[in-house]
């Protein structure tokens, strides 16, 4: 498994356990990461450092989740953005933002497959175009 | 074996003692029912045993007051009769007799009558009448006695003798004292209105209406305690009677002939029919009654279901979260591990998330199972907030996924309600899954839902829960708790009917209503536990 040393890897999910578990996962392979409870902070913090990759969970809680998907939709243009989510049905709010992404993972997402799409993420900056896969542990 | 030999020497013994004046036939012929009691609680290929045992009881009890061959007619003939009553019986598809339908009393009665009026042309007294032996009585009087006699002693002793060997005595031990004390009255009561009824002087006679206040403790019996505690009790009644009757008491020796005893016979069945059927109609009530509970519990849980069917999406949703900690921490351990970076804190940070996280996944699968499980009702003191709490936990997801934000507001300091927890709890499920599906056709950021609750006076607790979707469909409020309406475009449209059903079997009250700011409002009450 090819480390991912030197990138910087935000990701946002509002489950905390969730969260610090991916964190921990990119930093072992020598990521460095941010974490974020919501996209909003994350937008938020985006004016400071860009990361090379977001991994992003599809579901935006709260009154202006789709506003900040419409948002977090724009930026995907320019940040490499991986969606991870945790819904059988293929949603609306799933294909919409995965129109966007490099890739669409369902959780719960292996390591081999989550570093793959970084790599291919980071390694596809600025080619443009999508890659939708869907994790082959379901 | 032994108990059926004595029995009949017994029964023949009551049938001999208590005669027609003048005859040789019995007022009632009890030895007939043992027969016909044993002959249908054995199978056929020990009849011949049946036969040998009561062959001899007939023998030691008849042997000296009728010549040989007599002895053995009837011997014959008693089996045939018998015989050929399980056979109508069986034809007639009422057995194994439990006397609790309708049906069966109606066609023992008749059976009971029939056949041993076909078998009174065989007998020897009827031949002996008919051939001018015997010139008391006309041929059709003791045709009829005959019949009556028998028909007395089938009516009066084989449904308890029935009934009596098939009662489960380990039952007994879980007999309340309330239940032994009204027994107990029951039986006092019959034998305190039998002893005026049938053990007065004759005066008594001349008031017929006296003997119908021996129907309420007969009733009582039947009614509150089924088909055999009303034959023992008619057996009991009958059994006063003769002995007063025997006595030269009672209503039945108004004129001393053989009209008084046929009189006496007659009043055996009619009592024993109206008791009989009471407690046999009770008793099929019962049965209903204890179906269609079953059928309650059982869409109860198929509710259940439904709605688990319906989270369905959101449960896995839920699972998958710990299950994506789990798998990203074990990985980035094995990562660590082989890396040779040894970071003993942050390993022991990393095996405390995963325990954490299977610990709430366990919670998940455990609130659920707790939820579907198929198990009897069980009322108990419980917190309103209890339930809110764990209706929200487990709707948890599906709330989250459809974007609602919830408030509740339950104050702990609520007094408690009697109830089901898992019932409660799915009638509350129901109502909160129902309002955040109703609210996917508004905008994100009014999607919200209101739980709350408050004490309604000083013996009810109300809950409420609030909605801001479209609202109940205007003039079809009622028609929401009808079984199977539904505005979803999935469901079985049960839940409300359910829940309704679920909360008026607690004491309480279901109902839904427009909020005139916008949304469905449902409350349902429940009353206070006492306890």
């Amino acid at each position: 498994m090819t480390p991912l040393t030197g990138a910087l890897i935000a990701i946002v999910d509002d489950e905390e356990g969730v969260r610090v578990a991916l964190q921990r996962l990119c930093h072992a392979y020598g990521a460095e990461t941010l974490g974020f409870p919501s996209v909003a902070q994350l937008l938020a913090a985006l004016a400071d450092r860009r990361p090379d990759c977001v991994i992003v969970d599809a579901h935006i809680p709260g009154p202006n989740g789709p506003e900040l998907r419409e948002k977090l939709r724009a930026r995907a243009g320019t940040i490499p953005t991986i969606v991870i989510t945790g819904r059988d049905d293929d949603a609306a709010e799933v294909r919409a933002l995965a129109a966007g992404a490099r890739a669409c993972l369902r959780k719960p997402v292996d390591a081999d497959i989550l570093l793959d799409a970084i790599h291919a993420a980071i390694s596809a900056d600025g080619a443009g175009g999508s890659t939708t896969s869907f994790s082959a542990t379901d | 074996m032994m108990l059926l030999g004595t029995g009949y020497y017994l029964a023949a013994f009551v049938g001999i003692g208590f005669r027609f004046q003048h005859s040789s036939i019995g007022v009632v012929w009890p030895a007939n029912a043992l027969l016909l009691s044993a002959l249908l609680l054995s199978p056929r290929k020990k009849w011949w045993m049946v036969l040998a045992v009561v062959a001899l009881s007939h023998t030691l009890a008849m042997g000296d007051l009728v010549p040989g061959w007599r002895v053995a007619w009837q011997i014959v003939g008693n089996f045939t009769l018998t015989a050929a009553m399980v056979e109508v019986l069986r034809r007639c598809d009422v057995l194994p007799l439990h006397f609790g339908s309708r049906r069966q009393i109606l066609v023992f009665m008749a059976v009971s009558f029939l056949v041993p009026a076909v078998y009174a042309f065989f007998t020897p007294s009827v031949a002996r009448t008919l051939l001018g032996f015997e010139s008391v009585s006309s041929p059709t009087a003791t045709i009829l006695r005959v019949t009556l006699s028998n028909a007395a002693g089938l009516l009066l002793v084989a449904p308890a003798v029935l009934l009596a060997s098939r009662y489960d005595l380990r039952g007994l031990a879980d007999v309340s004292v309330a239940r032994v004390l009204e027994g107990t009255a029951v039986a006092v009561s019959l034998l305190l209105v039998g002893l005026l009824v049938f053990f007065s002087g004759s005066d008594i006679a001349h008031s017929p209406s006296v003997v119908i206040w021996i129907f309420p403790p007969l009733l009582w019996a039947a009614v509150q305690f089924g088909p055999l505690a009303a034959s023992l009790a008619i057996l009991g009644v009958a059994g006063l009677s003769m002995l007063g009757t025997a006595s030269q008491l009672g209503p039945f020796i108004l004129d001393r002939s053989a009209q008084g005893i046929v009189s006496l016979q007659l009043f055996w069945p009619g009592i024993w029919l109206p008791v009989m059927l009471l407690a046999a109609v009770i008793h099929e009530w019962e049965l209903t009654e204890n179906a269609l509970e079953e059928q309650r519990k059982q869409l109860n849980h198929v509710s259940r279901v439904t709605t688990v069917g319906e989270l369905s999406g959101a449960l896995a949703h839920e699972l998958r979260q710990p299950l994506t900690s789990i798998l990203a921490n074990s990985q980035a351990a094995m990562r660590l591990l082989s890396e040779q970076r040894i970071d003993v804190a942050e390993l022991r940070n990393i095996m405390a998330d995963i325990a954490q996280q299977d610990r709430h996944a366990a919670g998940v699968i455990a609130r659920l199972r707790a939820f579907l499980t198929k198990r009897e009702p069980r009322c108990e003191s419980l917190s309103v907030e209890g339930v809110v709490r764990d209706a929200l936990a487990l709707s948890r997801s599906a709330i989250d996924l459809a974007g609602v934000e919830v408030e509740s507001w339950v104050p702990e300091t609520l007094p408690q309600v009697r109830g089901d927890r898992i019932q409660l709890l799915q009638v509350v499920l129901n109502l909160i899954v129902n309002g955040c599906e109703s609210m996917h056709v508004v905008p994100d950021r009014d999607r919200r839902l209101r739980v709350w609750a408050m004490s309604r006076g000083e013996d009810q607790v109300q809950i409420t829960i609030a909605d801001r979707g479209p609202g109940l469909p205007a003039g079809r409020e009622r028609m929401l708790f009808e079984p199977f309406f539904t505005t979803k475009d999935h469901g079985l449209g049960l839940g409300l009917a359910i829940g309704r059903s679920i909360i008026a079997a607690h004491g309480g009250r279901l109902w839904g209503e427009n909020n005139p700011a916008g949304g469905a409002i449902f409350h349902l009450t429940l009353p206070v536990s006492q306890s």
